[in-house]
């Protein structure tokens, strides 16, 4: 696989410190998560049978940290950062967000999320649906700040243009500068550039890189993408099929920023590698490859 | 099929038609109480008939326009309510339904001894109106999908503030397909509600026509209705088409 030169993009932000992987970075204004012995059972539409999606999952979560969350479809990411966005109730365990509950988080609107079907509002304009958090919160939109992350995105010359005339790309763009808007404490992306092309997902990728080191907060990122994974977090977390537990953690001791070319780099190779093989036995590929 | 040739072809049904009418009635092919379009039309040209059933035509429009107006805003306020006010939607809905359920035959004599034979037609076109109204909103309100629906549980700090910025727009399509059956429902309703004993209007004038056998203003007059609701359908798609276009 050969990638061109990579073109910078045009940057919009002064160089950041790069915040180490304990991630009690300057800026940072991320809370610390805990997870202890989190499970989850869903009971199914006939009122009888159940299934069990995650399975006793502990983790902490540093604030400010950057952890990328891997695993087979069906896994069960999507339920363990539902449960922590407190958009699905925990069947047990407990989860705590600097010693509160999820909905606490939500009640203070200090959780940003994007999803892969990115949920924007077909009658809101880029704009309209970048302040719509701050409508729904019942706060006067930060222009400014609307105006800021609109350039960030490279959307500016979209602001008045519905989601109907944009590309996927552009669409993710904009889910995650609405997730981004009210500064969040904790920032989940679940499969945020699923849907996209590879091209488009290495941009997205550094676009994400530069947002997150202008102001590192607490993010988990569920991804497909190994490269992607370890790309952009401190630790990457691998879970087994269902039901989902974590099977192991890899911390990733790359420097920031981390550009394309950090993907060339023996470390990131070796560790995208020794992952990847893991992941494989997890999934009962095991020595067939 | 393009547009020229479907025009065409529309055309030609048209004339057929137009032509097939004036011919039975010429020839009385359907007894005396078919009139001939030439014949209907030159009773309606007739200034002291054409008086009649423009005054009568207006009265069945503003009749109609109160009840759609009114139908409209109980049914969408109600549809609105019972999402907020989870616990309310059941009850709505079966209230709805038993509305829906009764006759407006049996609600018009009720509606004469208890609101009087002024404000019934408004009111039968209401009722005729309220209910697809109120299940079109709705079923819109319950539209949301489920990126909608999270990004509203994680911003949203209060139902009505959601309902306002997410739920309402939302269902709007919905809501206006609704209103667009609502119009031929009011129009209908009205000339129901005057047929119980209004003073003015078209029912009224339906029911005179028909116990005196005045077969052309008995024609006139339905055509009149016709043309009533055809215009009111007409006039709601227009402002739907820009609505949607405005919004998508
Ligand atoms: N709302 C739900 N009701 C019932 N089962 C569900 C629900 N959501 C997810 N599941 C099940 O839980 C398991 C994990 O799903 P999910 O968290 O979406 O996995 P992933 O995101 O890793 O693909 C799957 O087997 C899925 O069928
Ligand atoms: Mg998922």
């Amino acid at each position: 696989m050969s990638f061109d030169a990579p073109t910078p993009p045009p940057t919009l932000l002064e160089p950041s410190p790069a915040p180490c992987t304990s991630g009690q970075a300057l800026t940072s204004t991320g809370r610390p998560i805990t997870l202890r012995s989190v499970g989850k059972t869903y009971a199914l539409d006939d009122g009888q049978s159940t299934v069990r999606a995650i399975d006793n999952v502990s983790m902490d979560i540093a604030a400010g940290e950057f952890i990328a969350i891997i695993g087979p479809s069906g896994s069960g990411k999507s339920t363990l950062v539902r449960m922590i966005a407190g958009l699905e109730e925990i069947s047990e365990g407990d989860i705590t967000i600097a010693g509160d509950s999820p909905r606490a988080l939500i009640a203070q609107q200090r959780l940003g999320m994007a999803m892969q079907d990115h949920g924007l509002m077909a009658w809101l304009s880029v704009r309209q649906n970048i302040a719509l958090p701050f409508r729904l919160s019942g706060k006067v939109p930060d222009e400014a700040r609307i105006d800021r992350l609109l350039q960030l995105i490279g959307l500016a010359d979209f602001a008045d243009v519905r989601p109907t005339q944009l590309s996927g790309g552009m669409k993710q763009r904009v889910s995650l500068a609405r997730a981004l808007v009210l500064e969040p404490d904790v920032l989940i992306l679940d499969e945020p550039f699923g849907a996209l092309d590879a091209v488009t997902r290495r941009q997205m990728n550094q676009e994400l890189q530069k947002i997150w080191a202008d102001k590192p907060t607490t993010t988990l990122l569920v991804t497909h993408s190994l490269e992607e994974a370890v790309l952009l977090a401190d630790r990457v977390c691998v879970m087994s099929p269902r039901p989902g537990t974590i099977a192991s953690v890899h911390s990733v001791p790359l420097p920031r920023p981390r550009t394309l070319a950090t993907t060339f780099d023996e470390t990131f190779r070796q560790l995208v590698a020794s992952i990847a093989k893991e992941f494989d036995a997890i999934c009962g590929l095991g020595d067939a490859l | 099929m393009n547009r020229t040739s479907r025009f065409a072809s529309w055309c030609i049904g048209f004339s057929l038609l137009i032509f097939f009418w004036e011919l039975a009635g010429r020839e009385n092919w359907l007894g005396s109480a078919w009139p001939s379009l030439s014949a209907l039309f030159a009773f309606m040209q007739d200034p002291s008939s054409a008086a009649l059933l423009l005054r009568s035509s207006a009265d069945t429009a503003s009749n109609a326009t109160i009840g759609f107006l009114l139908g409209s805003l109980v049914g969408f306020t109600l549809a609105c309510s019972g999402s907020v006010w989870t616990g309310l939607g059941p009850g709505l809905a079966t209230f709805a339904t038993f509305v829906n359920a009764t006759p407006l035959i049996a609600l018009g004599p009720l509606l004469i001894v208890t609101v009087g034979e002024e404000v019934t037609p408004a009111a039968t076109a209401g009722l005729a109106v309220f209910f697809s109204v109120f299940i079109a909103t709705l079923s819109g309100l319950q539209d949301t999908n489920r990126d909608q629906s999270d990004v509203l549980s994680i911003y949203g700090s209060g139902k009505i503030r959601a309902l306002i910025c997410v739920r309402i727009p939302n269902a709007m399509p919905k809501v206006m397909d609704g209103l667009k059956l609502g119009t031929t429902a009011a129009v209908l309703g009205a000339i129901i509600g005057e047929w119980f004993g209004a003073p003015t209007g078209l029912g009224v004038i339906l029911v005179s026509a028909m116990q005196n056998f005045q077969i052309e203003l008995l024609w006139a007059s339905a055509l009149c209705g016709t043309v009533l609701s055809g215009l009111s359908f007409f006039l709601l798609a227009a402002i739907q088409t820009q609505f949607i276009k405005r919004l998508v």
